[in-house]
C-alpha cells in the first residue's frame, strides 16, 4: 500500500460522507446554520482517529468539492497555469492511469488540474470516485461535468445515471432542472429526464401531467434527428418508450422501440420493452422475442420471468419450471423472487413433487413478498387440494395484469442504467 | 512565547471575532457542541470547571481539518473551505508549542495524547463569564500570521 491509499475504514467513510454533506450545506450557503457548525463537530471529533495518510486523503478529496463550489476555478493559492505542471507529473499520470492507482490518479489529477480542461477533470474525478467505491462523491463530478458541457449527450446521461443509482431524489432534482429549459439538452437527456420524473411519479402516485409530458417526449424524438451517436438515438427511443408506457400511449411507445430497434436490432432492452409492451395484447410476438433473448441467455430477468408465467399458463409445467430457474438466477428483488417461488411450487404440484417439498416454497414465497395477493391465494388452494385429495384451483394472473403489475418492479432501474 | 494558533472569523478591524458560536473568539458554552463543561451543567450563570477542555489551539494551522483553514489558503489539496476567517497567532509568539500560562487567568495544555493540538483554559474554576472576559481580553494579542 502507497502513501496514497488511505486504510477506509467505517472512521474515514463517515468523515468522508460529513465532508460531502458539509459542502451541500456550503452551497446552499448555510455556513453559519446550526447543521453546519454540528456537521464541522462531528468532523473534529473524527479527525483525531484518523491518521495521516486518511487525513492527506480526506483533505485533498475535500479540496476536488472546493473546486466544484469554485465552478471549475483554481485554487486561490495552487497551481493556476499550465506550464506550472511538469512533464514529469503528466507522465505519472497517464501511468497512474493505466495502473487504475485511483487514489493516486485523483492526487495527479490536482497536480495536474491547469492543463486538463475542467469537463473532463470532472469526468475523470466522477470516474476515480466510482472505481474508489465512493458513488455519492461521483456523481458529484459527473454533474458538474455535465454542467460544464450541458450539450454533451454522454456525459449528460452518465449524471442522470449516476444520480438514479446514488439518489434518486438527486436525479429528480437535475432531471426537473432539465425538462425546464429541454433545448439546452441533448433529446436523450431530455428523454431520460421525462422518464425518471414520471417514474417518480408512477411509483409515489402523484399526479401525471400527461398532455405536457407527452409533448415534452414527441419533442425530444423530433431532435432526436439531429442527434449524431445512433447509441444515444437507441437509448433516447428507449426511454421515450418507457415514458410513453407510464402516461399510456401505447401506440407512441411501441413506435419508440421499433425506432429504436431499427437502430439497434439486437439491443436487449428495447427488445424486452417491446416484449413486454406487447405480451398480453400480442402475445405471440412477445413470447417469440422473449425466446429469442433466452436463447443468447440475455442477462436481463424479464424474458425468463415472462416465458415461466406463460409456460405456466399453457399448463407447460416443465417448461416453466425450467424458466422459473433461469429467471431466479438473475432475480435481484424480492418480490421478483417471490413470484417465481409461487409458480414454481404451482408447477410442482403439477408435476406430482411430494406436499412436504412443495409446501415450504409456498411458505418461502409468501415471506419474501407479503403484499403479493396472489400467493396466499394459491397456498390456500393448494393445502384445500391437499386436504381433500382433488386438484388445485389455482388463481395466476393474466397475462395483460402481468405485464403492469410487474412494470413497478421493472421500472425502477432497467433501462436507464443496463443501456448506460 | 510559545507559538499558538488558531484559525477564526476576522472581525471588521482584522481582529478575531468575539462570539460564542465555532471559529470566533469565545467558547461554545452549552449544546452539543460545547467547548466546555459547566457546573451546575448547562447553567450559563454557573462555572467554568478547569478541565481538558476550553478554546482549542493547535501549533500549526496545517494539521486542521479543512473546515478551519481560511478558504483563501485552498492550495488544491488542504481542503481549506473557512469562509471569512484568518489564520491568527497568539502574542505573536515563536517558541515551541508548550503548555504554560497564556495571559491573565488563562493557560494552554495539551489535549489527550497531542503535543501539538491543545486547549486554553481557566487556570482554576471560575465563573462562565469571567472565563470568557479573560478570553476576550486576549483579543488584542491575536495576529494573522498564516505562515
Amino acid at each position: 500500500m502507497s502513501s496514497f491509499d488511505p486504510t477506509v475504514d467505517a472512521a474515514f467513510r463517515e468523515y468522508a460522507d460529513l465532508q460531502l454533506l458539509h459542502h451541500y450545506l456550503l452551497l446552499e450557503g448555510k455556513d453559519n446554520a446550526p447543521e453546519t457548525e454540528a456537521a464541522e463537530h462531528q468532523m473534529e471529533g473524527l479527525w483525531d482517529k484518523l491518521d495521516a495518510v486518511q487525513r492527506q486523503s480526506l483533505n485533498g478529496i475535500g479540496s476536488d468539492l472546493n473546486w466544484v463550489r469554485r465552478k471549475g476555478e483554481p485554487p486561490p493559492k495552487g497551481r493556476k497555469a499550465p506550464e506550472e505542471v511538469t512533464p514529469t507529473e503528466q507522465q505519472e499520470l497517464v501511468a497512474v492511469i493505466g495502473l487504475k492507482e485511483w487514489h493516486k490518479i485523483l492526487h495527479y489529477l490536482r497536480l495536474c488540474a491547469p492543463i486538463l480542461p475542467p469537463v473532463s477533470l470532472a469526468h475523470l474525478r466522477g470516474h476515480a470516485y466510482d472505481a474508489l467505491g465512493f458513488p455519492t462523491y461521483a456523481s458529484v463530478f459527473y454533474e458538474q461535468a455535465a454542467d460544464f458541457d450541458p450539450a454533451n449527450a454522454a456525459i449528460g446521461v452518465t449524471a442522470l445515471s449516476s444520480f438514479e443509482k446514488t439518489n434518486p431524489a438527486d436525479a429528480v432534482r437535475r432531471a426537473e432542472k432539465i425538462i425546464a429549459a429541454p433545448l439546452r439538452y441533448p433529446p436523450v437527456v431530455v428523454a431520460l429526464s421525462a422518464l425518471i420524473i414520471l417514474r417518480r411519479d408512477e411509483t409515489e402516485n402523484r399526479p401525471i401531467e400527461r398532455q405536457r409530458f407527452s409533448t415534452l417526449l414527441n419533442d425530444a424524438i423530433r431532435w432526436l434527428q439531429l442527434e449524431p451517436s445512433e447509441e444515444a438515438r437507441a437509448l433516447a427511443y428507449q426511454a421515450a418508450a418507457s415514458g410513453f408506457e407510464i402516461i399510456d400511449d401505447l401506440p407512441a411507445a411501441l413506435r419508440c422501440f421499433d425506432e429504436g430497434l431499427k437502430l439497434s436490432p439486437n439491443n436487449d432492452v428495447l427488445l424486452v420493452g417491446k416484449g413486454l409492451l406487447l405480451y398480453g395484447s400480442e402475445t405471440d410476438k412477445a413470447v417469440e422475442t422473449f425466446r429469442r433473448l433466452t436463447h443468447r441467455a440475455t442477462a436481463i430477468v424479464w424474458p425468463y420471468v415472462f416465458l415461466a408465467h406463460f409456460n405456466l399458463l399453457k399448463r407447460n409445467y416443465a417448461g416453466s419450471l425450467e424458466m422459473s430457474r433461469e429467471a431466479w438466477a438473475r432475480a435481484t428483488t424480492n418480490p421478483v423472487r417471490a413470484q417465481l417461488l409461487e409458480w414454481q411450487a404451482i408447477c410442482q404440484t403439477e408435476l406430482h413433487y411430494p406436499p412436504e417439498v412443495v409446501r415450504p416454497i409456498f411458505s418461502k414465497a409468501l415471506s419474501l413478498d407479503p403484499s403479493n395477493p396472489w400467493i396466499p391465494k394459491n397456498l390456500a388452494a393448494f393445502d384445500e387440494a391437499m386436504a381433500v385429495a382433488k386438484d388445485s384451483e389455482w388463481q395466476i394472473e393474466e397475462e395483460a395484469s402481468l405485464s403492469k403489475t410487474q412494470r413497478a418492479h421493472r421500472m425502477h432501474k432497467l433501462e436507464l442504467i443496463e443501456a448506460a | 512565547m510559545a507559538r499558538i494558533v488558531r484559525p477564526m472569523i476576522k472581525d471588521v478591524d482584522d481582529l478575531p471575532l468575539v462570539g460564542t458560536r465555532a471559529k470566533c473568539l469565545g467558547v461554545r458554552p452549552t449544546g452539543q457542541n460545547a467547548d466546555v463543561d459547566l457546573c451546575p451543567p448547562g447553567d450559563v450563570n454557573g462555572d467554568v470547571i478547569s478541565n481538558d477542555k476550553g478554546l482549542s489551539v493547535v501549533d500549526d494551522w496545517r494539521m486542521l481539518p479543512g473546515h478551519l483553514i481560511p478558504e483563501h489558503l485552498d492550495d488544491g489539496f488542504n481542503n481549506a473551505r473557512g469562509k471569512g476567517m484568518a489564520v491568527f497567532v497568539h502574542g505573536n509568539g515563536t517558541g515551541p508549542f508548550a503548555e504554560g500560562p497564556v495571559a491573565g487567568g488563562l493557560e494552554m495544555i495539551f489535549k489527550q495524547r497531542s503535543v501539538s493540538t491543545g486547549v486554553i483554559r481557566p487556570v482554576a474554576t471560575v465563573s462562565l463569564a469571567q472565563y470568557q472576559a479573560d478570553l476576550h481580553a486576549t483579543r488584542a494579542n491575536w495576529v494573522v500570521d498564516e505562515s
